[in-house]
């Protein structure tokens, strides 16, 4: 079968991250994930605010996601609506099991997701970017959180829909995994998939997941190459 | 089975060892193998194994020497903010001020970490060779760069001394207070540090800095 952009049915649009881009942030990253293109910044360990959020024996992680008015074909309303609100949610969610939370009990970890241009696929793109800039943070985690998608294109499971697929498809199921225990911790879907077209579409995108493993890996080892300490 | 050499850079979720082998800062321990868990250097002397990080806010430990802001009173001492996401206090029987004298808000306090506990609440102590800093300027650089700006020994810290006339405190929270001699070339040496801390060939570069 061929897609739209000519690429094989298990094969990723191309993907470029970069650590430490922003200056004011504690940890940040810069993704382009074909033509999405997203900056995550992490703020913390810090004082809880509201205080009333505040947990006693863990750090608590506040998510937020926000897209850029011109970062779709028609201009959106600036704000934060009902989909952002969600997408900070599940964000939260699927990084939240990867992060040593126990460490700094009744501290808050800021994370932002500035998406200044999407492509189908941002909260994949958003969770792997904010993965790596957690770690250019120097926040203590159990691994790296690798993102991506798998869907059904005319009657096909592929892998990372880009926006016409994802428009024309029959289902999107975006997954997050934890690779080193090979634990999901995000898994979503919309449109339809058969029992067995679910399971086909998850391995599918777990195998995805860990080829951004790999590229976050070496988006931090470049960061810091040459380090050397005391 | 150890499978991380000395002074790699490892990222977090890097499997370092397995089996008989002691974790310590930096890494976690998940049935029996041992991780990295943030970005760093992981060195391992004999069956030990720990990751200095690169990057990170100042988490506070007994014994550090910090340097801190007063940030509020209350009735017998004041809470200090210790650049970290924790706030630490300061009883007064702790510090040695003069009779008529008193800290202030704003003040700066030079003190010694004498408990935290599993809640962060931290004690500092304040009396001598501590205490309220008085003029000078602080800087502010990040608390995991600390060891390089002191270097080998105190070899860097001297380097800046000498070459500025200034007096310097470092403290391991990432803020320096300097007085004195040429206080601007001081704590441009000290951003400096800060700034290019993970390229080698430091020293001589900041030797140079402060030479021209």
């Amino acid at each position: 079968m061929e897609r739209v952009d000519g690429r094989r049915f298990d094969e990723l649009r191309p993907i470029k991250i970069e650590a430490g881009v922003l200056k004011r942030a504690d940890g940040s990253c810069y993704i382009e994930w074909g033509r999405n293109k997203i900056y995550a910044a992490v703020y913390g360990p810090k004082k809880v605010l509201p205080r009333h959020l505040e947990k006693d024996d863990r750090a608590i992680l506040r998510c937020r996601y926000n897209m850029a008015p011109f970062s779709v074909e028609e201009r959106k309303r600036p704000g934060p609506d009902r989909r952002a609100v969600e997408i900070g949610k599940v964000m939260q969610g699927a990084l939240e099991p990867a992060i040593l939370v126990h460490y700094y009990p009744k501290s808050m970890i800021e994370i932002s997701v500035e998406v200044v241009q999407a492509n189908a696929g941002t909260r994949c793109a958003g969770i792997t970017a904010v993965s790596v800039a957690l770690a250019d943070a120097g926040i203590p985690m159990r691994d790296l959180v690798p993102a991506c998608a798998a869907g059904k294109v005319d009657g096909q499971i592929i892998l990372d829909l880009a926006k016409e697929e994802d428009n024309l498809g029959e289902a999107d199921m975006p997954v997050a995994i934890i690779p080193r225990l090979n634990q999901i911790t995000l898994l979503q879907m919309d449109g339809k998939l058969a029992e067995q077209e679910v399971e086909q579409a998850v391995a599918l995108a777990m195998q995805g997941c860990q080829q951004v493993y790999q590229m976050q890996i070496d988006a931090l080892r470049k960061k810091y190459a040459g380090a050397e300490y005391e | 089975m150890i499978y991380a050499n000395n002074k790699d850079l490892v990222v977090p979720g890097m499997l370092l060892a397995e089996g008989d082998y002691i974790n310590e800062d930096g890494t976690h321990k998940d049935k029996g193998q041992i991780y990295a868990s943030v970005v760093g250097i992981c060195y391992v002397d004999h069956r030990k194994i720990r990751v200095v990080a690169l990057e990170g806010k100042y988490i506070p430990k007994s014994g550090d020497t910090i340097i801190g802001v007063v940030t509020g009173e209350r009735l017998s001492g004041w809470t200090v903010d210790i650049n970290s996401p924790y706030f630490a206090s300061l009883s007064q029987r702790d510090i040695h001020v003069g009779r008529f004298d008193t800290l202030r808000v704003g003040d700066l306090v030079s003190a010694k970490i004498v408990r935290v506990t599993e809640t962060f609440e931290i004690s500092l102590y304040a009396k001598r060779p501590h205490g309220r800093l008085n003029e000078g300027i602080l800087v502010e650089i990040h608390s995991s760069r600390v060891p390089r700006l002191i270097g080998r020994r105190g070899s860097m810290i001297k380097l800046i001394k000498e070459k500025t006339g200034s007096i310097i405190s470092v403290g391991q929270n990432g803020l320096v207070w300097i007085r004195g001699g040429n206080e601007g070339l001081a704590a441009q040496a000290c951003q400096m540090v800060d700034r290019e801390a993970h390229i080698p060939g430091l020293t001589d570069r900041v030797s140079g800095f402060l030479s021209r």
